[in-house]
């Protein structure tokens, strides 16, 4: 019985010890994995003089320990008695292990904040003087400010995006509280577009001369009286995504003169670190300045194409921006119909911006809108995109919609039809769309 | 054996072949067109290859059924279903919605679905009555269906026939796509099975609707393990599907006039 008993008990500690292997091993993986992806390490990003002072008080340590070690080891073998001196070494070891490891811990987290905004400083720099070269325009024009801003933004979105989106823990029970929605159109707006719409309007007022900022959001900022240009922002396209946690979504900026005609504008795409921008007359570009036109190109030459592999992106009409649902959306939704039976592959991620991007980069042959509620702010960004894409080779449009009126700017129901010349034309003749045009008004 | 043995084993897998998806990411060259416009890239290969190799270093008995490599030994009473990229032609067009996707059959029913989202970083897995989650970043978490029981308070993922389909098919399928867009507040269309399956289980889209874009086994097996853990249901009727939370898989199959016979 009890033979049985500890065979059992041993059977037991047995079991207790795999499960406790197990759990060891685990997390030094995790650990391991932690230490793998922490880039930069700090020692890094350490200016020289911390190196060589650390690295000194390491020299002092390890001397010390070793002359310790010696003497204790020769004390022992010897018998005689250790001398102040030795003690002295001895204890001294301590201090110095101590500022070893307050040093370490002040110049990477205490000290970090400033070297990694120098580290941000230095990027931006870069950006800079990249664009200057790229663009092939002077430091102080207007176009070239204004992405040098917006990049700015951009960059603050994604560290805040990183921190705050936390990869979807946060987000329901953070947004469900932060979440509200403007009655009149069922819009959902977030307090996650409020603080990202505060940081980029910091960002873009640090330089001067400011321009007004626009955006969906219930805040206004106060509007210079002779504005030559204007910031349209879009803290958070997709905001319904954001609250359903699927990672589709973007922060769009535009800078417009007075007709609203977009000049600048960066796209970006938080989620999966995709960023798109351009400057009228001087390219699109994406991530590090890779040219958008040079990659539509290469996609196009790799796929093939016949009208049957045509994939364009559409904005599915939606009932919302309808409350009577009368002949407007009827019509609409012939349109799509029409669409739908031409175009070989359809697609509606629901982001215009995105949408626009990737019609720019060449996933998609054109981008065309088909809702009541799409207005400039969602789609001014992107335009700009597919129109530098594509230059000759495509056609973007913008028009009014039938019915739509020149007040309320934010609200204005618009179309944008931009992509391949061809597939543009097809859209807008064949599938119908022209007819839900109020004129040919080109507001591009 | 185990499940969690299984399942850990797939994770690591697919996690793996994620860097090589990434590698390619826009830029991995087409080595073949097949029928249907579908195209192949080198990755779909590599990937492929990586994935069948290790498993069968692995599993040296399990059957496997695969996208290129086509069945292996599939009579076994384990299979391995893998769809190396889902989305291809996003992948090489450089959008970033493309999956890797993995599932284990035993005999008739599934009981395993990996599906990793590379870009995102996001892993979707499921294991036969042991819950979906979703790996992001740091993050593991369980996953559950939408609790949206109206239609028309429901975001729908819709996929449509291409044009390449029968055109009664195609006719079918875009009359009930205007039907749907008349009567659902967000029709969304991302274009990936593995993917909206996915998003569908975790809530982003309160439903699933293929109105027969031609998918095949591979293409879903995992996105419908990871669904049905998540305690959604997945009707398939003929080429067509409907997934998502129970109640509105019946609205829908209503709305739709689709049934089972």
């Amino acid at each position: 019985m009890g033979r049985c008993d500890s065979i059992a008990r041993r059977v037991m500690l047995g079991h207790i010890f795999d499960k406790l292997l197990g759990i060891i091993s685990n997390k030094l993986r995790e650990l391991l994995e932690l230490v793998r992806r922490a880039r930069p390490w700090p020692w890094d990003i350490w200016p020289p003089w911390q190196k060589c002072l650390v690295g000194l008080l390491v020299a002092v340590f390890a001397l010390m320990l070793v002359y310790s070690a010696r003497q204790i080891w020769d004390s022992r073998q010897s018998g005689t008695m250790l001398t102040a001196w030795d003690w002295a070494v001895f204890w001294l070891m301590f201090p110095a292990l101590l500022s070893i490891g307050f040093l370490s811990w002040h110049f990477s987290v205490v000290a970090r904040p400033r070297t990694a905004i120098e580290i941000l400083r230095r990027e931006m720099e870069v950006f800079e003087e990249t664009a200057c070269r790229e663009l092939k325009l002077p430091k102080d024009h207007v176009y070239l400010r204004a992405l040098v801003r917006g990049r700015r933004a951009v960059q603050e979105v994604a560290e805040f995006i990183a921190t705050k989106w936390d990869r979807g823990r946060h987000t329901l029970s953070g947004t469900a509280a932060g979440a509200y929605t403007l009655p009149q159109n069922g819009r959902i707006n977030l307090h996650l577009g409020m603080d990202i719409l505060e940081m980029v309007a910091s960002h873009l007022n640090a330089e001067r001369p400011r321009y007004a900022i626009e955006s969906d959001e219930p805040v206004s900022y106060p509007e210079p009286d002779d504005w030559a240009y204007k910031w349209i922002v879009d803290p958070i396209d997709g905001s319904r995504h954001v609250l359903r946690q699927l990672p589709v979504f973007t922060t769009a900026i535009a800078l417009v003169d007075a007709q609203y005609r977009p000049y600048v504008s960066l796209v970006y795409a938080p989620t999966t670190g995709e960023l798109f921008f351009a400057v009228r007359g001087h390219g699109a570009y994406m991530n590090d300045w890779q040219l958008l036109r040079a990659f539509r190109e290469q996609c196009e030459k790799a796929v093939a194409k016949a009208k049957e592999s045509w994939k364009v992106h559409v904005e599915f009409p939606n009932c919302d921006g309808h409350q009577h649902r009368g002949s407007e959306f009827d019509r609409q939704c012939r349109s799509l119909q029409n669409i739908l039976q031409r175009i070989g592959r359809i697609r509606g991620f629901g982001v215009g911006s995105l949408g626009l991007a990737y019609a720019a980069k060449g996933a998609f042959e054109a981008y065309v809108t088909l809702p009541g509620t799409t207005r400039r702010v969602d789609v001014l960004a992107g335009a700009l995109l597919v129109m530098e894409s594509y230059g000759t080779a495509g056609s973007a449009r913008m028009v009014r919609a039938n019915g739509a009126t020149d007040r309320a700017p934010p609200m204005d129901g618009v179309y944008v039809v931009g992509g391949k010349k061809e597939v543009v034309s097809c859209l807008m003749t064949d599938c119908e769309v022209e007819s839900l045009f109020q004129g040919k008004e080109d507001l591009l | 054996m185990t499940l969690d043995e299984l399942l850990g084993n797939a994770q690591r897998i697919v996690r793996d072949v994620g860097t090589i998806a990434r590698e390619g990411f826009g830029r991995s060259p087409i080595v073949r067109c097949k029928e249907g416009n579908d195209i192949v890239t080198r990755a779909d290969l590599e990937i492929e290859d990586y994935v069948l190799s290790s498993l069968r270093a692995l599993y040296p008995h399990h059957g496997f059924d695969s996208e290129e490599a086509g069945e292996q030994r599939a009579d076994a009473e384990y299979v391995w279903i893998l769809d190396p990229i889902d989305g291809t032609k996003y992948y090489a067009r450089g959008v970033p919605l493309y999956s890797i996707s993995l599932a284990l059959r035993k005999q008739e029913t599934l009981i395993l679905g990996v599906v990793y989202s590379p870009e995102t970083q996001q892993m979707f897995s499921a294991a036969l009555e042991k819950g979906a989650r979703v790996i992001d970043g740091a993050n593991d978490r369980e996953i559950e269906c939408s609790h949206t029981t109206q239609l028309d308070q429901a975001t729908v993922c819709v996929e449509i026939p291409s044009r390449d389909a029968l055109p009664g098919e195609r006719h079918w399928a875009m009359q009930k796509m205007r039907d749907l867009v008349d009567s659902v507040p967000r029709v969304r269309l991302l274009g990936v099975g593995a993917l909206s399956l996915c998003y569908c289980a975790m809530g982003g889209f309160d439903a699933y609707v293929n109105l027969g874009s031609g998918t095949r086994l591979y293409d879903m097996a995992a996105g419908q393990a990871v669904l049905q853990e998540a305690g959604g249901q997945f009707r398939q009727i003929r080429a067509k599907i409907v997934a998502g939370p129970p109640r509105l898989c019946e609205q829908l199959l209503e709305f739709l006039g689709l049934d089972e016979r």
